[in-house]
């Protein structure tokens, strides 16, 4: 199998998605020949798509944007669409991580990503919902990093077991390795000590 | 006050839209918009404001005078089409960064007082039952966001029945 492993964060470096899709590529089997692709604007070239195409399984890894797809992928979606190859069959993955505890709120965008594959006449393999994916860059090569990762780890064994034979299933919802209330404490914090950097108080945000 | 999202072009706004508009400020699509960078500078630089400065910037101000939020897109995938998503992702700063739990989730804790009515109006010649599906979900999870009221959700067959509804 050759699987694109598709970075739809916007950011350059160092996002919540850039870290899953780095612990993904490490889990696929070795019959599994990965390449990396990132779709960090709303434009993606003939070049990126004839990639894809080269690839008999897509990963998309996003941020989940307000309950949906981020807009610049949304667009690349839709040129994909425009220039799609018939007779390809794909298979497509979707990892969606969020700011809110909960993995099940990112049901809807995968949903969105399902609804793109039947358009495309692909198979939608499934889709996995990572709730306080935000906490994972801040968290990278500290003590509690493990801790935090740790419920994450099956489900990732677990995804790329079947990416690499291309089976389905159901989507899967999971959350990062600490309570809903010590994440919104810490997550509240962090707001306070970024604002701070910027010279301005609690009160200001 | 109103706030109208939409996603036609000059000559279809003018033909189904422009005289069933009042008292209405509207995001459309004259001019080049740029997608949220994810860099959270909208609550923590310039609290309420978006730092991307391409006349979209003042979109979560503007949901403050708001009562009435009235959305026209085409349906993609379930989901608005990407301006209007775009519209919708730089709008974060309509609430407060801090965390609040309602219907048992975490969610962003409001900023302004005001409740927003939200009404949206999906087009497109051959939406699926699946997208439809998907489209509602969509409408009824950022109604929960904005901490709003989920006024309605029609689906169009195409613009020309714009013609056909009230505002």
């Amino acid at each position: 199998m050759k699987v694109a492993l598709i970075n739809c964060s916007p950011k350059f470096r160092g996002s919540a998605t850039e870290i899953i899709l780095r612990d993904i590529k490490a889990l696929l089997g070795f019959n599994s020949l990965s390449i990396n692709l990132h779709i960090n604007t709303d434009f993606i070239t003939d070049e990126m798509i004839n990639e894809l195409y080269s690839c008999d399984e897509w990963v998309f890894g996003y941020p989940l944007y307000v309950d949906g797809l981020p807009s610049h992928m949304l667009s690349c979606l839709c040129e994909i669409e425009r220039k799609r190859e018939n007779n390809k069959s794909v298979t497509v993955y979707g990892i969606a991580n969020c700011g809110f505890y909960e993995g099940n709120q990112c049901d809807v965008s995968l949903q969105i990503l399902e609804n793109f594959c039947l358009r495309m006449g692909f198979v939608f393999g499934t889709g996995l919902g990572i709730g306080g994916g935000a906490a994972l860059p801040a968290t990278e090569g500290k003590a509690f990093e493990k801790m935090l990762k740790n419920p994450l780890e099956k489900s990732f064994t677990e995804l790329c077991d079947l990416i690499d034979s291309g089976r389905r299933r159901g989507n899967q919802y999971i959350e990062i390795g600490t309570s809903k209330k010590i994440y919104i404490s810490v997550a509240q914090k962090s707001w306070d000590s970024m604002a701070k950097k910027n010279g301005l108080s609690k009160k200001d945000l | 006050m109103r706030v109208l999202i939409h996603d036609l072009d000059e000559e279809s706004f003018k033909n189904w839209l422009s005289d069933k508009i009042s008292n209405c400020y509207i995001f459309s699509q004259n001019k080049k918009i740029s997608p949220c960078v994810g860099c959270f500078g909208c609550w923590i630089k310039t609290p309420g404001m978006c730092v991307i400065k391409d006349g979209f910037e003042d979109i979560g101000k503007e949901l403050s005078y708001c009562d009435e939020l009235i959305i026209i897109s085409r349906c993609v995938y379930g989901s608005y089409s990407p301006f209007v998503k775009n519209i919708i992702d730089r709008s974060i700063s309509y609430n407060h960064p801090y965390f609040t739990e309602r219907n048992n989730e975490t969610h962003h804790r409001r900023r302004y007082d005001n409740v927003i009515s939200i009404s949206v109006y999906f087009y497109g010649e051959d939406i699926s039952e699946n997208e439809k599906s998907t489209a509602r979900n969509l409408v009824e999870a950022n109604t929960i966001n904005f901490d709003g009221r989920l006024n309605k959700v029609l689906f169009l067959n195409n613009i020309m029945e714009l013609g056909l509804i009230t505002l």
